[in-house]
């Protein structure tokens, strides 16, 4: 008797067929207008939604496989590191405050891409497109639940890691990553994706993730290097979505050429203002340090990005409007920012502190065009004052740009010396902003922009004091007040790093590990 | 250019002058003194003078630089959103024509800052 041979097991082509485009319908109890209401009031248009394919094939069971795969290791090793007090092998205290500004300023962000692109799976009317979206929304889940997971080591024994999402909410340099986010979550579901898939994932996240995670490994710190591996992956597949995304949008109708243009143009300029804040941790706050902003922003944007806008041309696509000044910064954006956080380290949530003779020497041979000439006399000037007793903390509060929301530290390009300054009335009210391009996000999308919560300017307008506060008090001192605002402990949290807490607590606890 | 969106989309200005109880925010410069590390947005009474707007906020808030104590402010050039301005100090700001978010930048040509260099 002859046994029945089963059917083949399903290739991963025709696994992929029915775990994506096999669970679609065709709705009948409503209108397919009226189920996907947002997938065509950005002008985008799609004729064949099947033409889009995930070059993983990935679909949920095996997603959820792999997934738990990488968890299960990752939480034995924050599990170990937790036990044998793994922060204490960290290069020095100083690290410490690269990592607070990942998890006050990086982390709530992978929360907000948690639910763009919920929203955007819900919203596309591609099945495949919308089972990606899904993938990569609970992707982002698991990212700020294992940072959250392995940053809150360090919870335990320093400063500054205590009140993430209030912070979040209120502080003033977290209203920077917070505005990005919010201006693509408010986006069109495409405008999302090129913002987020593309602009971010694609060109510019190797200037974010790469950067903190060989700063954290070449700082002795597992707990972060671990996550950073387990979200490797991840990374590397929206990556590759975010170029298949934008190849997809582009090879659909030649009318979604220009509007993919100019949301190319918003948000790599946005995306590089944001990385600004990632400079100055390379610069400034590793001990050790991997590379400077200058030599990762040419390898990773000039080099690579310059590969990719190649390779675009094809379809019509030119590099972002903002590129030869972005390009232009790389000399100068990490400086001005450190010394920005410097200068206003009173109301920072982390510390600072004047570099090392021998970090000078190595910012002056990695900078060698405008360290010496710009940065160098002013950090030696500050280091000098401090070390008379005159810490400078600057107490009053900077003009912010309405788009990017940065203080205006930064200076006109080829003019390092003058700071670059741009206004616009928009029906009878004025608005400022740091740049041509800052200014012209705003110009194309006035509306938006108009509802800019900039920290500074809620702070004039008294929203940012404790209910229980009376600016009428004789004794009110409005600073201290926002910084209660912030749920900041005052003098433990912010500040120089010369005498911290975590400078003290970090060499007692070092000392007592390594003597008797 | 105006956002695209599916419905009507219009919002009040976030920073009308409406919402800074009776003041104006004014943002200063120092030309060329970059050691300063960004412009200051101030929010002052129209009524006050420039004169006091200078001595009480100003003043203060760039001490730490080497040029601070240096400065003329009889002899300082201004410019008012990148325009030649010539204020008297002794006025309000708003006989001035201050108005809410301009910003007003003065320029000291003989102080070239730290190194002077421009910082």
């Amino acid at each position: 008797m002859d046994m029945k041979a089963s059917k083949k097991k399903l290739g991963i082509k025709e696994r992929y067929a029915h775990m994506t485009r096999g669970l679609g319908w065709e709705p009948t109890y409503q209108p397919t207008e009226a189920v996907f209401p947002y997938d065509k009031y950005e002008g985008i248009k799609i004729h064949d939604w099947d033409k889009w394919v995930d070059p993983f094939r990935l679909t949920m069971d095996a997603y959820w496989k792999y997934q738990g795969e990488k968890d299960r290791k990752l939480y034995a090793v924050i599990e170990a590191f937790a036990q044998n007090n793994g922060h204490l092998n960290i290069t020095d205290a100083r690290y410490l405050s690269a990592i607070k500004l990942f998890w006050q300023g990086v982390s709530p962000l992978e929360n907000y891409v948690v639910q763009g692109f919920a929203r955007a799976g819900r919203h596309f009317r591609g099945e495949a497109s919308r089972v990606a979206c899904q993938m990569q929304a609970v992707d982002e889940l698991r990212h700020y639940q294992t940072q959250t997971h392995s940053i809150s080591n360090y919870n335990k024994y320093y400063n500054g890691f205590h009140s993430q999402r209030h912070m979040w909410d209120r502080v003033w340099y977290l209203s920077v990553p917070k505005s990005f986010g919010e201006d693509a979550l408010t986006s069109g579901p495409f405008e999302f994706l090129i913002a987020i898939s593309f602009s971010f994932e694609y060109v510019l996240t190797n200037l974010l993730f790469v950067p903190f995670m060989s700063g954290a490994a070449y700082n002795g710190d597992m707990s972060t290097v671990t996550f950073g591996f387990s979200a490797q992956s991840d990374e590397s597949r929206h990556m590759t979505l975010g170029i298949e995304a934008i190849k997809f949008l582009l090879e659909q109708d030649p009318a979604n050429v220009p509007i993919v243009q100019g949301w190319i143009d918003k948000w790599f300029w946005r995306g590089s203002k944001v990385l600004a804040l990632v400079g100055m941790m390379m610069d400034y706050m590793l001990p050790k340090r991997v590379m400077s902003w200058k030599e990762a922003w040419e390898i990773y944007a000039e080099e690579n990005g310059g590969a990719l806008f190649r390779d675009l041309a094809r379809y019509g696509i030119r590099p972002p409007k903002g590129w030869a000044d972005a390009c232009e910064g790389k000399d100068h954006i990490s400086h001005q920012v450190w010394l920005l956080f410097y200068e206003y380290g009173g109301a920072a949530a982390f510390h600072t502190w004047s570099p090392t003779n021998e970090e000078l020497d190595w910012l002056s041979a990695k900078y060698p065009e405008t360290f010496d000439k710009y940065y160098r006399p002013r950090l030696e000037f500050l280091r000098d004052k401090h070390a008379r007793g005159e810490r400078v903390y600057q107490g009053t509060l900077p003009t912010l740009c309405t788009t990017c929301q940065i203080p205006l530290c930064f200076t006109e390009p080829g003019d390092p010396t003058k700071i670059s300054h741009r206004e616009t009335v928009h029906k009878d009210e004025k608005y400022v902003f740091c740049s041509d391009h800052c200014q012209e996000i705003f110009g194309n999308e006035p509306e938006k922009f108009v509802q800019s919560w900039l920290p500074v300017n809620q702070i004039y307008q008294g929203n940012c004091f404790k209910p229980d506060v009376d600016p009428t008090a004789p004794d009110f001192d409005p600073l201290k007040a926002v910084l209660e605002y912030f749920n900041y402990n005052l003098g433990r949290d912010n500040g120089e790093f010369e005498g911290s807490e975590d400078q003290q607590n970090f060499a007692k606890w070092r000392g007592q590990a390594v003597n008797n | 250019m105006s956002v695209n969106a599916l419905g009507p989309y219009e919002f009040a200005p976030r920073d009308a002058v409406k919402n800074f109880h009776g003041n104006i925010l004014v943002n200063f410069c120092w030309d060329r003194h970059v050691l300063i590390a960004a412009p200051f947005a101030v929010a002052l009474s129209p009524g006050m003078t420039l004169r006091q707007a200078i001595t009480n906020v100003i003043v203060p808030s760039i001490a730490f630089h080497p040029d601070a104590t240096k400065i003329d402010w009889n002899t300082v050039t201004w410019e008012k959103d990148h325009k030649a301005w010539q204020p008297d100090l002794d006025k309000s700001l708003a006989e001035n024509k201050v108005g809410h978010k301009d910003y007003l930048m003065f320029i000291t040509p003989n102080l070239q800052g730290l190194n002077g260099a421009g910082l």
